[in-house]
């Protein structure tokens, strides 16, 4: 997908799964870019909120280059999606970032 | 009784299924997505050539039917049903596949325990968490039917079938059930295609355009099934689920619908024309695939649930 703003991913249910893990292969990223993904959760695929892990911590994926990025979360719940914020920087470029986002769950 | 019936009816999971005589495949969606998968578009290793009416088909949940209101609903039987939920945007599709080939053509029947929903609105949720709920309903909310059913568009049930080796005849049947339109009726009734699905080689050479309808070349090539009309039991809240059995058979050597039963209405199709492909296709020799998918016409996400599958043959 090519990102021009900020964005969710779809609601994903995954309250089957005991561990997840997102991957973002950010396929074609301009220089001058950047952009974060943030993990958020859910009870009902309607209200959310940002993911915090057992050490009561934000985790986020940045990315700043091409490359492949990944993030694992636990005690995850009912819901995932992930909230990208684009940096302004982004606005003004005129080539947008390629990214490929996956998430691979395991039950 | 014959044996088979008898070892059938002391198996709670398949007492509640009709098959043929040789079971193909058992879906239990407790305990997989049973490799139903997302639909994707042709490509030649670059996804900018995946077209449009193709691109985007979304991917399977296994969904134990989470609400606001009350927590987890379940499914029919354990936690899990399978899952189709389309974006929140009007006219977008889902579609799940499922790919086999035939060991010799004939007929084939496919059971299902299915559900659908449109989801709840969530400025409806928000408002009456904000305590407006009263004062904010929707005027025409009768305590009985529900706003939400008219967020719910349609689903479809369909194959793609190729009998033959080399350059096989190819064609798909499907039938689909059309609950709400865009205008606000309800048509509540099954349809069958009139025209071939456009393939990736078909708009490729130029023969059609890339559909705005994922089945046909026009969107009007649909027309209704004699009979047909039905209601389904919504049971009056987007977050109530009840599952209905559905019964469809079609005949792969012949190319053709047989019939189609949801609930006590049985409906016979053979009457019913399939559209086939006018010239060939390689490399789908004895092809059988199973597809479901559902399409919303409304900025509501719309969503289809199957708890279970039987696919059954006389081979």
């Amino acid at each position: 997908m090519r990102c021009v703003g900020n964005f969710e991913t779809e609601p994903y249910e995954v309250g089957w799964a005991s561990e997840a893990r997102w991957f973002v292969h950010a396929f074609e990223f301009p220089e001058n870019t950047a952009m974060e993904l943030i993990p958020q959760i859910s009870f009902d695929g309607l209200f959310w909120c940002d993911y915090i892990d057992g050490n009561s911590k934000n985790v986020t994926i940045k990315i700043e280059t091409a490359g492949l990025y990944s993030l694992p979360l636990a005690l995850f719940g009912q819901w995932l999606r992930l909230r990208a914020v684009m940096a302004k920087s982004a606005e003004s470029n005129e080539r947008t970032p390629g990214i490929s986002i996956q998430l691979v769950l395991k039950g | 009784m014959t044996k088979r019936f008898a070892e059938q009816r002391g198996n709670p999971e398949l007492e509640r299924f009709n098959p043929l005589e040789r079971i193909f495949f058992y879906d239990d969606f407790n305990r997989s997505a049973n490799g139903w998968c997302e639909l994707i578009g042709n490509h030649n290793g670059d996804l900018n050539q995946v077209r449009k009416a193709m691109e985007d088909l979304r991917p399977p949940q296994l969904s134990n039917l989470p609400f606001w209101d009350i927590g987890s609903h379940g499914a029919l039987t354990g936690d899990y049903a399978l899952k189709i939920a389309t974006r929140a945007r009007a006219e977008h599709m889902a579609q799940l596949i499922k790919r086999t080939t035939m060991a010799k053509p004939g007929l084939v029947q496919f059971e299902t325990y299915f559900t659908f929903k449109a989801e709840q609105r969530k400025e409806q949720v928000l408002q009456a968490y904000q305590g407006e709920g009263a004062s904010s309903s929707p005027t025409n909310w009768d305590g009985n039917t529900h706003p939400s059913e008219a967020d719910f568009g349609e689903f479809t049930f369909s194959n793609d079938m190729c009998i033959g080796s080399g350059p096989g005849e190819r064609a798909h049947c499907a039938i689909r059930y059309i609950n709400a339109l865009p205008d606000g009726t309800f048509p509540r009734q099954w349809y069958y295609k009139t025209s071939v699905q456009p393939s990736t080689k078909m708009v490729r050479s130029g023969v059609v355009k890339d559909p705005r309808d994922y089945h046909v070349i026009d969107p009007k090539d649909w027309k209704p099934i004699p009979g047909s009309k039905m209601d389904f039991c919504y049971n009056e809240l987007p977050t109530k689920v009840n599952w209905h059995y559905l019964r469809w058979q079609f005949d792969t050597s012949k190319l053709q619908n047989v019939l189609l039963q949801i609930n006590d209405m049985v409906l016979d199709l053979s009457h019913i024309p399939v559209p086939r492909y006018d010239h060939p296709y390689l490399g789908l020799d004895n092809l059988l695939n199973f597809c479901v998918d559902v399409r919303t016409y409304q900025d509501v996400r719309n969503f289809m649930y199957m708890d279970s599958v039987v696919v059954s043959t006389d081979w």
